[in-house]
């Protein structure tokens, strides 16, 4: 009788599996017809915080231009070459991208906000930062791993003393007494970023529904998540969905309004977004 | 020979100084306008909704002050910015300067109860960047200006948010759209915007 059910998980295993494999092929795959711009980008370095201090070192001359002229128009483009490139991203799946920036949008303002708004007016933020803590901790095995994969073993050693800190002080998780201790908060590292700092690209730029913007790479990096996140073992995967669901609610209750300044600056927003989330990746990898 | 050696310090901290800001003030500046901005949002007799226009026009003011818009569209706009004429770039300065000045004060409108931490301010060559995070609730959002001299002044050419350049952001947005729709497809973008955000204005004036 106690059979069955194990049986079925370990039918349930085995397709994940081949799902992996059958990824990681198409993966594989999608590195050998990497474009030549998209190995350009991933070769652009340095965020504002690494620039070279030589490039900047600008003659007196040009200051004394730039006071009479104040009037028109200054044109000197120095700046171009004071910047590293442009990090730009190849797009060519852009149809099915915008496709899906459309659809996420939709399901953002039609059904994630007015529940989020619903949800954030029932629930005390007491409880929703003990909520958001509870996940980001039950995560843990995602962090530690990256730091792992990336030899930071300092970074593994602070999630490691957090996680057990967190979970017994504050109380499974829902507290975080870590966060009064500067060592116990190492950056937030994931799969996609631990494939960056291997030195490998982005590759092409992808948009998920419902998940939203993504990489080839960083699409990699959240399948392995996936397989890190405890929250995937919850059985039956209905259960699973509705905690995935319930957390992202709850994460969605901090950051109403976000998106809508994003959108509202933006006079393109889907290459906004694109250009911001690769922006911000890059800084992440960079840490 | 101290004598002698007083004058020639005092000349060369002059050649240095050179009539433009002195280091350091970069962030003093900074915080100097942003306190006026919160001071603004705090202030209570400007809290009615029939006062909203005049507090709007108010932050602008200072806004204009402190942030280079005319430098940040310039960047924005990149390798471009040569091939447009004259009339072309005071058309696009305007336009743009309202539009990052509707979107700021849209998204400062909504957020409120903010702290702003300043974590120290670095010279790169003759820029200066000064570095700040934004606490709201548990989440601290890291932000960092990049300004540059003009005059006795330091101006906000650049907001990274997040790791996120703004000039880099809309650079991106305008060599796209550049490239496919020129010059003019653009500005017919940025008013489009500039239109809806305008009318949104109105909305939340009227909340």
């Amino acid at each position: 009788m106690n059979a069955q059910p194990d049986d079925k998980r370990e039918e349930d295993l085995v397709k994940r599996l081949l799902l992996i494999i059958v990824l990681s092929a198409i993966f594989s795959v999608g590195f050998v017809h990497k474009s030549p711009s998209s190995s350009l980008a991933s070769e652009g370095t340095s965020s504002y915080q690494n620039h070279d201090p030589e490039s900047y070192m600008v003659s007196q001359t040009e200051q004394k231009q730039e006071e009479t002229e104040e009037k028109s128009f200054d044109d000197d483009l120095d700046f171009l070459d004071e910047e590293e490139e442009l990090v730009e991203i190849a797009d060519p799946i852009f149809y099915w991208n915008t496709a899906m920036y459309h659809f996420n949008d939709k399901f953002y303002f039609w059904l994630l906000k007015p529940v989020t708004r619903g949800y954030k007016w029932a629930a005390p933020e007491i409880v929703r930062i003990g909520v958001k803590n509870f996940f980001y901790n039950l995560r843990f095995p995602i962090r530690f791993v990256s730091c792992i994969l990336q030899g930071k073993g300092d970074a593994a050693g602070s999630e490691f003393c957090r996680f057990m800190f967190n979970s017994t002080v504050g109380v499974l998780g829902f507290g975080n007494p870590a966060k009064h201790c500067p060592e116990l908060t190492p950056s937030e590292e994931d799969l996609g970023q631990t494939f960056g700092r291997w030195g490998i690209g982005n590759g092409f730029y992808v948009v998920w529904p419902l998940i939203g913007p993504s990489t080839l790479r960083d699409s990699f990096g959240l399948l392995g998540d996936h397989f890190l996140d405890p929250v995937t073992y919850v059985n039956p995967t209905e259960a699973a969905i509705g905690i995935t669901a319930y957390d992202t609610v709850n994460k969605t209750s901090f950051r109403i309004g976000d998106y809508e300044s994003l959108k509202e600056g933006a006079i393109d927003p889907y290459l906004s977004i694109r250009d911001a989330y690769i922006q911000n990746r890059k800084k992440k990898v960079d840490e | 020979m101290l004598k002698r050696l007083i004058p020639t310090v005092t000349l060369i901290a002059f050649l240095f100084a050179g009539g433009t800001a002195a280091a350091g003030e970069a962030q003093d500046q900074l915080k100097t306008s942003i306190d006026r901005i919160l001071a603004l949002l705090a202030d209570e007799t400007l809290k009615a909704p029939e006062k909203k226009l005049e507090r709007r026009e108010m932050v602008f003011k200072v806004l204009r002050e402190r942030f280079d818009f005319a430098e940040m569209g310039k960047r924005s706009i990149g390798r471009n910015w040569k091939t447009i004429s004259q009339e072309d770039k005071k058309e696009f300065v305007d336009a743009f300067s309202k539009l990052m000045q509707n979107s700021y004060i849209l998204k400062i409108e909504r957020y409120s109860d903010e702290e702003i931490l300043y974590k120290g301010e670095r010279p790169k060559g003759k820029y200066y960047y000064v570095y700040t995070e934004i606490v709201s609730g548990d989440k601290a959002i890291p932000i960092a200006y990049s300004l540059h001299a003009k005059g006795n002044n330091w101006l906000v050419y650049d907001v990274n948010i997040e790791g996120i350049s703004m000039v880099r952001n809309y650079r991106s947005q305008f060599n796209q759209t550049m490239l496919k729709e020129k010059f003019a497809g653009l500005m017919t973008k940025i008013r489009k915007q500039l239109e809806k955000l305008e009318s949104q204005m109105l909305e939340e004036q009227g909340a």
